[in-house]
């Protein structure tokens, strides 16, 4: 049984090296929460403008942990920009994103 | 001084930038006197190319931006498409003083946008306005950028494995990767991360520490640049990250042309860094294994610690190896020989004979008018001449015995 975090946890318009910390924190708060075997994690990207490698490595490892127990990383809200640059560094293939105009 | 990595590199960088703005505006005065200047040209077209590479690697965009669009100009120049006038001497100078102001800004630690200054806009038009069929700087074919129908084997293999510190030193790979992405046309980018790095497990991903860089990268990049100027995309972090850069396989043969050029040094790791098969920090790596392998007894040879590192290919290690073995033997007695028809033996000789009766004349003539210093040079003269007859006689009746 799959269990998906309820509220999406808001990555805010920058996800680099001065915000990883935070957000892994709060990443770790959700899953640690949930009860299912697959669990599913939400995160929304609609005001994210800036990423560096810091933001995209957390991103890969939420997305790489999630995927070695049966669960999937959701990108919720992405801009086309974000979506472009995550494309870029290959990232999308261990993710999904929903894509907004 | 700033003990942070980052800041005394970026410290460095507005000093360089200082200087190559001096270098611009130097070069567009000598180029006012003489617009068709090469040398001048490429050194205006280096500094603005230098201030435009150097900025991407610390993700100042906005002089990035900017200055993209006056290297296009300046290309255009170089090419020969364009020619220096009052003009654009003027907007040359003008776009100088805006990367000068941008350089300040970002010292200061803002990042201006081309959105917020009517300054740079009006700039950009212009330049834009000059160069016909170019109305937008992304997808401008730079100086090192390939045709689109490059295959696999032309490409470059980059290999790199970022250090745990490199963020926290204040460095962006993504930055150092978007500058690599400037020098040629990415064909394949895998993002990876650490093989020590764990993540299956909860506990192993509660230890994570996200400011810990676990970053790698196998990029395939079709260039044209050498190799060092790719390894510069890294050069802030070169001790900071595992790097290897594996030329591609069309490469080959132009290296292998390299080495058998005329003069080389000798050492086959001095005729592979003349090749351009490896760089200086490439070499020293190397240097350094052999120095261990040597210290335990058993030396590695340095061509093959270079195939095994996967710096160079068997081929061009091959091929410097000949290249030392050519330069290390005495030239064959066959390759001294050259082959000449009897016919043109038999005019050179005819010459010589000419020459001998001429000079001889000319003795006489010296000799009869009495002018001593004519008699001695017609003696000078005289001594080869001779020599030279008699050797062309003796080569003859050589052909003919043969």
């Amino acid at each position: 049984m799959s269990d998906t975090n309820k509220e999406p946890i808001d990555l805010g318009s920058e996800l680099m090296i001065y915000q990883v910390a935070k957000v892994k924190a709060e990443i770790e708060r959700c899953l640690s929460t949930q009860s299912a075997a697959t669990p599913t994690l939400q995160l929304d990207c609609a005001r994210l403008s800036e990423i560096d490698a810091a933001g995209l490595q957390l991103l890969l490892v939420t997305a790489w942990y999630l995927q070695l127990n049966r669960g999937r990383l959701q990108l919720m809200r992405v801009s086309q920009a974000m979506h472009m640059q995550l494309q870029r560094w290959n990232a999308l293939e261990d993710m999904d994103a929903d894509c907004v105009n | 001084m700033s003990t942070n990595p980052f800041e005394a590199a970026l410290g460095t960088f507005f000093a360089e930038a200082s200087d190559m703005l001096a270098q611009m505006e130097h070069s567009v005065l000598e180029l006012e006197a003489s617009p068709d200047d090469a040398e001048e040209l490429g050194a205006l077209f280096r500094a603005a190319h230098t201030i435009k590479g150097s900025a991407g690697l610390f993700g100042l965009k906005a002089i990035v931006g900017f200055t993209h669009h006056v290297e296009t100009v300046l290309d255009a120049m170089r090419n020969e498409e364009l020619r220096l006038d009052g003009a654009l001497s003027s907007l040359l100078f003008a776009c100088r003083d805006h990367i000068a102001r941008l350089l300040a800004v970002a010292q200061e630690g803002g990042n201006t946008t081309i959105e917020d200054d009517a300054t740079e806009q009006a700039l950009v038009r212009k330049l834009q306005a000059l160069m016909p069929g170019q109305a937008s700087a992304e997808g401008h074919a730079g100086a090192h950028h390939s045709p689109k129908t490059s295959s696999a084997d032309d490409a470059w293999l980059i290999q790199v494995a970022f250090g745990r510190e490199v963020f926290r030193d204040g460095f962006d790979p993504l930055a150092m990767l978007i500058y690599l992405s400037t020098l040629g046309e990415v064909q394949q980018l895998n993002t990876q991360l650490a093989q020590d790095l764990p993540v299956a497990d909860w506990d192993d991903f509660v230890a994570f520490d996200p400011e810990s860089c676990f970053l790698a990268f196998d990029i395939q990049l079709v260039s044209q640049a050498d190799k060092a100027t790719l390894e510069s995309a890294f050069q802030f972090v070169l001790n900071d990250c595992q790097l290897s850069i594996s030329p591609p396989v069309n490469l080959t043969p132009h290296l292998i042309d390299k080495l058998n050029e005329p003069v080389a040094p000798e050492r086959l790791g001095d005729l592979l860094l003349a090749s351009g098969a490896v760089t200086p920090r490439e070499l020293q790596g190397a240097l350094a294994v052999q120095a261990a392998s040597s210290a335990q007894g058993h030396p590695a040879p340095l061509g093959e610690i270079l195939v095994a590192q996967q710096i160079t290919t068997p081929a061009v290690v091959d091929a410097a190896l000949a290249r030392q073995q050519r330069h290390r033997e005495p030239p064959a007695a066959e390759s001294k020989m050259v082959r000449v028809s009897a016919d043109k033996l038999d005019q050179l000789i005819n010459l010589v004979g000419e020459l001998v009766i001429a000079g001889a004349a000319s003795s006489s003539l010296a000799q009869t008018h009495r002018i001593p210093a004519l008699t001695k040079n017609c003696k000078r003269v005289r001594i080869p001449v001779n020599v030279t007859a008699d050797s062309g006689h003796r080569d003859r009746f050589r052909c003919c015995a043969v």
